[in-house]
């Protein structure tokens, strides 16, 4: 449904969103910090507040805000792209082809840069969403098509992992924790990389949001209004699998968020991409920094992985979109 | 409306690399509402797509305007020639947006739609008749509905050149004759029109040609007269055509 009469407003509440779950997550967690404590952490960064906020809070934040983005614009993308509102990164494969191919790159080249695990996770995740299209395309045109074949090629790609990890225990200190998908792993270090990666990906992203309207026209009309649909959507993949490579390779398989997040979005602005997209990114960021927020103090002094707490959400989402799907 | 010709030269066009359509030489002149009939399968839709440009031809060419249509830029294409495809999808859109895009082959990046585009696409909406769905979901419309929307696109896309599969279909017989009128009107401003149909009498009726497809290759091309009493539609679909005024009348042999 179009509901495109307060656009401005949609996105003053999304960029306010983000602020707000950025504050509370810098101020929240084991140590509490008040508002002149932050304050005085951020003007003097040896004090205590200072430690705190930049050698925990600071890159832990920032991670979830870059990952949330990417991953929510990365999910608006594929939807739109493949014409199927159940087409979550994590649904079809792309989140387990990333992390297969952050897991490899890691077992192959130890101590790779975040930069290699980076791109490794990009092609992985690229990978999969071509096989998962290609699939669906030869299986034929119905939703659930694309859905099963993600699932199938998911499970493939997990599974790949899993060995990897197996034989190569050393990869990862904590394999579990990679495939929920968790922010505790964050580290200054892989922020560089990611945050280019989020700022190139979304800004390819948002300068074609005019084609990505007309790719979700179908492809025989968006030819006939002068397009090379194919060409476009291989461009669309990319920059998504970019986004949301990156994120995964920094965070592990967050899932679910690429599904939630582009379907808030739609529902206060409407799907044209112009104001879609933006809104996608920042609910994205916002509403993963919310989730490691809640992960990380509701159960204190233990920490879950958000990737439990986004499963928890994310399931029964995805099974109402299921059946309303059915009833409409 | 600058004349525009389209013409295919012994085109040969299919998927994969088995040909649906063979030899296929025919020349669509403007002014004049071309229709193609054929039995489900013959490939009628499949000169269409090669028509368009959206299948690229495995032998032959197609000719639009004098030049090779694969050898256009695709905005360039879009504002000669517009095509009504088969499968029209159902995007989750307004009526108005659906018809603002016929304007995005004219727009330089970022291609913004500005009050001009919207006027063009208000007067394209009035002109199937439906200005009052304006801003309804296409989601919420019925068949016919969404069907006019996608004509009102083509109207807005404003090329001299259409290419219809099927406009009819979803159209109560009401809304399939005012299709057909629309399709006379676009043809005397100048326009090439080119149209897919299942319905025999229609087409005859409205048709300046009739062209009839079988098993991928061109049986006959001829106005709706000598198509009538040429006994090739009657052969080829098994019905008998009468004439009955202006109207052909299709009845069970």
């Amino acid at each position: 449904m179009a509901r495109n009469k307060h656009p401005g407003r949609a996105m003053s509440l999304g960029a306010l969103a983000v602020l707000l779950s950025a504050l509370l997550a810098l101020c929240l967690g084991a140590a509490g910090l008040t508002l002149p404590q932050l304050w005085e952490g951020m003007t003097c960064p040896d004090s205590i507040p200072g430690r705190i906020l930049f050698h925990v809070r600071l890159p832990r934040v920032l991670t979830t805000l870059l990952c949330g983005c990417a991953l929510g614009m990365a999910g608006a993308v594929l939807q739109t792209v493949l014409h199927n509102s159940l087409a979550g990164p994590n649904i079809i494969g792309v989140n387990a082809g990333a992390g297969l191919g952050a897991v490899a790159c890691m077992a192959l080249a130890p101590g790779a840069a975040a930069m290699q695990v980076s791109l490794c996770a990009f092609a992985g995740a690229l990978g999969a969403v071509r096989c998962v299209y290609l699939v669906g395309r030869a299986a034929g045109s119905s939703r659930l098509t694309l859905v099963l074949s993600g699932v199938a090629l998911g499970s493939l790609l997990t599974a790949g992992i899993d060995a990897i990890t197996t034989f190569v225990p050393d990869v990862l200190p904590s394999a579990t924790q990679f495939k929920q998908g968790s922010a505790a792993m964050a580290s200054a270090s892989a922020l560089p990389p990611l945050a280019l990666a989020v700022l190139a990906g979304g800004a390819g992203i948002l300068a074609l949001s005019r084609e990505l309207d007309l790719l979700a026209l179908g492809d025989e009309t968006a030819f006939s209004l002068g397009m090379r649909p194919g060409r476009y959507r291989l461009a669309f993949l990319m920059l998504a699998c970019l986004m949301a490579g990156s994120a995964i390779a920094v965070m592990g398989l967050v899932g679910f968020v690429g599904l939630i997040v582009p379907h808030m979005a739609r529902l206060l602005t409407g799907s044209e991409g112009r104001r879609l997209l933006p809104l996608s990114g920042l609910l994205g960021a916002a509403f993963l920094t919310l989730c490691d927020l809640a992960a990380r103090t509701l159960f204190a002094p233990y920490e879950l992985p958000v990737g439990i707490l986004l499963s928890a959400l994310g399931a029964p989402f995805f099974l109402g979109l299921l059946i309303r799907r059915r009833g409409a | 409306m600058s004349e525009v010709t389209l013409r295919a030269e012994n085109l040969s066009a299919g998927y994969g690399r088995r040909p649906v359509v063979e030899a296929f030489s025919c020349a669509f002149r403007p002014g004049e509402v071309t229709v193609l009939l054929g039995r489900n399968g013959c490939g009628k839709s499949t000169v269409l797509r090669a028509l368009g440009g959206l299948l690229p031809p495995l032998a032959g060419r197609v000719l639009l305007d004098g030049e090779e249509i694969g050898a256009y830029r695709p905005a360039r294409r879009a504002q000669l020639l517009a095509t009504l495809p088969q499968g029209r999808d159902v995007p989750d859109i307004t009526a108005r947006r659906l018809v603002l895009h016929g304007r995005f082959p004219y727009l330089a990046y970022p291609r913004r739609y500005g009050p001009a585009e919207q006027a063009r696409a208000e007067a394209a909406l009035r002109r199937v008749g439906i200005p009052e769905l304006a801003d309804q979901p296409l989601k919420r419309l019925s068949g016919g509905q969404r069907q006019k929307v996608y004509l009102a696109l083509l109207l807005c896309q404003d090329s001299p050149v259409m290419l219809l599969d099927e406009p009819t279909t979803y159209l109560d017989i009401g809304c399939q004759l005012e299709t057909w009128q629309l399709c006379r009107e676009l043809a005397a401003q100048g326009r090439t029109v080119v149209a897919v149909s299942h319905d025999i009498g229609q087409s005859l009726r409205y048709g300046h040609r009739v062209l009839l497809v079988e098993g991928g290759r061109l049986l006959l091309d001829a106005c709706p007269g000598e198509a009538a009493a040429s006994g090739a539609l009657e052969r080829a679909f098994g019905v008998r055509v009468r004439r009955v005024d202006n109207d052909y009348l299709v009845v069970a042999p």
